[in-house]
């Protein structure tokens, strides 16, 4: 057992087998329709969210976990650890690191906890959460892990496109790609979260252009140390992306990763992206 | 309202029973305007719904209190139940923070059994440091403005009386100018020309709280916003609200051991709407004055003036009263696309993919190498990318950056199906070259198809054509000649292998039946039922269908 523990948000949409193999304890957000609050993974599963979301007239909205939610899993962990990290999405998307940051404080007489913002998200925070519990898994010394896993933020890109740019509009995280918001024709928009915030990449019309688009982008990379691929349960379209790029990433360097309700919320059905990570594996 | 109110007053002090009950309808008045304190959201936002996490962490909150009755009836004890409530349901950014209030609020009235006037503005001082502790950067023009003015007035209030009543008053009118003063502070809020959702948020609970302590109804009835943020352009500029009087003072005192505290009371007694902060080194002042010379001379005692603004907001007042204001010319700092178009729907189309000047022209009225100069040159980007969009205009733009000091590429579209596609892979803020090279390369991604008639007989490129005649072109060839305009066009589509095709886009002229473009929709539904089609309104002369095959 590791005397650091790792803790990640849901966004990571980390799947659970490969969570509990690596000992990651997930805090959820939640997605709202209307006055139902359900948590993100837990209550309510990425293909019954976008069943309902094709059903419902109502948009949803999403929130971040409460401060309580975090402190009771540092407090759990507290009992078999000497330490935590934890991993959230981008700060300037969503208050989740700010709510970890509230509760590692009032656990600070129980247990040391180290919030990281992964100013990304999905599976860009995913890969962050395996870096984590890899380095976790081979020191205790939190100090050295969370330099490193700071260090290397900026090696991480993810490159994604929504069917539409309805949701992203809507749910308010779109920032700089507002621009692309508003056209007559309907594009397909490619985005990157660039410094946690979401920017306008490319714009295409069609979906395999948009494809050719995240192959190239991985292609481009002078190293790709880890390779991510965000998809809505169309696993062709993943397939599709992980062997034209297989030259570059053996298969066993790619995580493939459903994205679930919360971020289902804010990029709707039909999007998929990839993430790159540019460092070396341990 | 007024501090003289006859209305019955409940109680002198409140017990932790009274102040459940207070919340109470509290939260009742934050659920009525759940909606409307929502619609007050502007983007970004950094989470979920204002009203609605408001709502919900005060219910939370509320059924925490109820849930654990039965302990004492002491004030302190009930704050303390409410606070643990509030963060366990806290939800979004607002709700957090109204969770902080609340657990700040508990904190500071220690082990009271009751609360008087004193006890709440010490209460609410409480609150305003916790909420304030806990955002990493505390931005004004939020709820935190809100609570922390409420808490000043509330504050000042207790000096002079000890009554729950007239201290709530108090906090609730400085809730409310601070919530008008939003705007003023926070640009986002100013450009969507609504008040702060959040601060919004507190006023209805500080509202309803006082409705309470009063046995009156609740008055806070949320107003919507004033514009929607598409109305931003014509609201910009440093403008306060239109009831706004006097100078709008902003500067900054830098000096060393500045009595903050007692600095920031006497500008504050100076004026409406201040924000004061800082310590003994810097303090930073936003206020509204009557008279800011004599403010300036009070501050400049304590150190060294900078970042001085004054505004006459009487004048921008009038200026908000008479007539609509003008629209300042749009500062373009990348790149921008000039391009020629002729029809308003086409126009549209391409303004909306980023393009920044449209020349009218087209097939039958080429503009000169003049008009498309001009327009070179009123735009306010000094790198420019020109799209012809006609084979006929091409070599006149190619003219272009021999006689312009701006930089200048030509992306040589000869269609308008090729202008779109260019214009989609635009993007402002990347650079010129990148631009024109992302642009060449769409071009080769789409295909042009033209459907027009013919105007005299003829065989070219081996297809026979009598005047009259529905003819279609693919990349300027002509492939089809026929006498009806959908079956035409299908069949010019096939040419342009519109099996392979994703995306489908077509222009409908100013010419073409009305039900034309509707019929050639369910058509290419039938037996293309894969590729996606898109019908917009061109206006364009002589071509009943412009259509860009992707």
């Amino acid at each position: 057992m590791s005397k650091i523990a790792v803790v990640v948000d849901s966004t990571s949409d980390l799947p659970a087998a490969e969570r509990e193999r690596l000992g990651l304890t997930m805090v959820p957000l939640n997605v709202h329709f209307g006055d139902e609050v359900l948590r993100d993974n837990l209550d309510i599963t990425p293909t019954q969210f976008l069943e309902r979301l094709a059903m419902s007239r109502q948009l949803p909205t999403t929130s971040q976990p409460s401060p309580a939610l975090f402190e009771d899993a540092f407090r759990a962990l507290a009992k078999n650890h000497d330490a935590v990290v934890a991993i959230t999405l981008s700060s300037k998307l969503s208050g989740t690191y700010q709510s970890a940051n509230i509760a590692a404080e009032a656990v600070s007489d129980v247990i040391r906890v180290e919030v990281i913002d992964s100013q990304s998200a999905s599976v860009s925070l995913a890969l962050q959460a395996l870096r984590a519990a890899e380095l976790a898994a081979r020191s205790d010394d939190l100090d050295a892990v969370v330099q490193q896993l700071r260090a290397e933020i900026a090696s991480y890109h993810l490159l994604f496109f929504a069917d539409t740019l309805e949701f992203l509009q809507r749910g308010g995280r779109i920032g700089k790609a507002a621009s692309m918001v508003g056209t007559v024709l309907k594009i397909k928009p490619l985005l990157r979260v660039d410094e946690g915030q979401v920017v306008p990449y490319e714009r295409v019309r069609t979906r395999s252009k948009a494809i050719d688009g995240l192959v190239d982008f991985v292609l481009s990379m002078p190293h790709v140390g880890h390779l991510g691929i965000l998809h809505d349960g169309n696993i062709p379209d993943a397939d599709l992306i992980r062997d034209r790029v297989a030259a570059k990433v053996p298969a066993d360097r790619v995580l493939y990763s459903q994205y679930g309700p919360v971020l289902g919320a804010h990029v709707g059905p039909g999007a998929l992206g990839v993430s790159v990570f540019e460092g070396n594996a341990l | 309202m007024t501090t003289t109110d006859a209305s019955p007053i409940t109680a002198a002090v409140w017990d932790g029973p009274a102040l459940l009950s207070a919340l109470r309808v509290a939260e009742d008045a934050l659920t009525a305007n759940r909606d409307r304190i929502n619609a007050l959201n502007v983007f970004p936002v950094p989470d979920g719904d204002t009203g609605t996490n408001m709502a919900l962490t005060m219910r939370a909150a509320i059924d925490e209190a109820v849930a654990s009755t039965g302990g004492s009836t002491a004030v302190s004890q009930m704050a303390d139940r409410v606070a643990y409530g509030a963060l366990l349901g806290a939800r979004g950014n607002s709700g957090v923070i109204l969770s902080q209030i609340l657990r700040g609020f508990a904190k500071a009235l220690d082990d009271a059994d009751a609360m008087d006037g004193r006890d709440l503005a010490r209460a609410l001082a409480g609150a305003r440091d916790t909420a304030y502790k806990a955002v990493m950067k505390p931005v004004e023009g939020t709820m935190l403005t809100v609570i922390r003015v409420a808490a000043e007035r509330a504050e000042a209030s207790a000096r002079r009386t000890p009554l729950l009543a007239t201290v709530l008053d108090e906090a609730l009118t400085g809730a409310r100018q601070a919530l008008a003063d939003t705007p003023n502070l926070l640009d986002v809020l100013r450009q969507a020309n609504v008040v702060d959702a959040g601060g919004q948020g507190i006023v209805v609970v500080l509202d309803a709280i006082d409705a309470y302590a009063h046995g009156r109804e609740v008055a806070e009835a949320v107003a919507p916003p004033l514009a929607a943020p598409a109305d931003v352009e014509a609201l910009a500029g440093d403008t306060h609200g239109a009831d706004a009087f006097g100078y709008c003072t902003n500067f900054m005192i830098t000096g060393s051991a500045i009595p903050f505290d007692d600095v920031r009371a006497e500008i504050g007694s100076r004026g409406e709407s201040a924000v004061i902060v800082g310590d003994d080194r810097i303090v930073k002042v936003h206020i509204h004055t009557e008279d800011p010379g004599a403010l300036l001379t009070y501050a400049v005692r304590w150190g060294e003036l900078s970042q001085i603004k004054i505004d006459n907001m009487n004048l921008q007042t009038q200026a908000l009263r008479g007539d609509a204001p003008s629209h300042a010319s749009p500062t373009m700092t990348g790149v921008a696309v000039v391009a020629v178009a002729a029809g308003d729907g086409i126009a549209a189309v391409m303004r909306s993919l980023g393009a920044t000047a449209i020349v009218a022209g087209g097939q039958t009225m080429n503009p000169s190498i003049q008009d498309l100069l001009s327009a070179v040159e009123g735009v306010a980007a000094d790198r420019v990318v020109v799209l012809p969009n006609n084979g006929n205009i091409v070599m006149a733009a190619n003219q272009l950056p021999g006689l312009s000091k701006k930089e200048i590429r030509v992306v040589p579209t000869r269609s308008i199906p090729q202008g779109l596609a260019a214009l989609t892979a635009f993007l402002a803020d990347r650079e010129l070259d990148a631009n024109a090279m992302a642009m060449c390369e769409a071009l080769g991604a789409v295909r042009s198809v033209e459907i027009t008639t013919a105007d005299k007989d003829a065989t070219i490129d081996g297809v026979a054509v009598r005047h009259g005649d529905v003819i279609g072109l693919v990349d300027d060839r002509l492939v089809e000649a026929g006498d009806e305009l959908v079956a035409v066009t299908i069949a010019a589509l096939v040419h342009a292998m519109i099996e392979d095709a994703e995306v489908v886009t077509v222009i409908t002229g100013a010419d073409a039946p009305v039900d034309a473009g509707e019929r050639l929709e369910s058509a290419l539904a039938g037996s293309h039922p894969s590729i996606a089609v898109e019908i917009v309104d061109g206006g364009q002369p002589h071509y009943d269908f412009l259509i860009a095959v992707e």
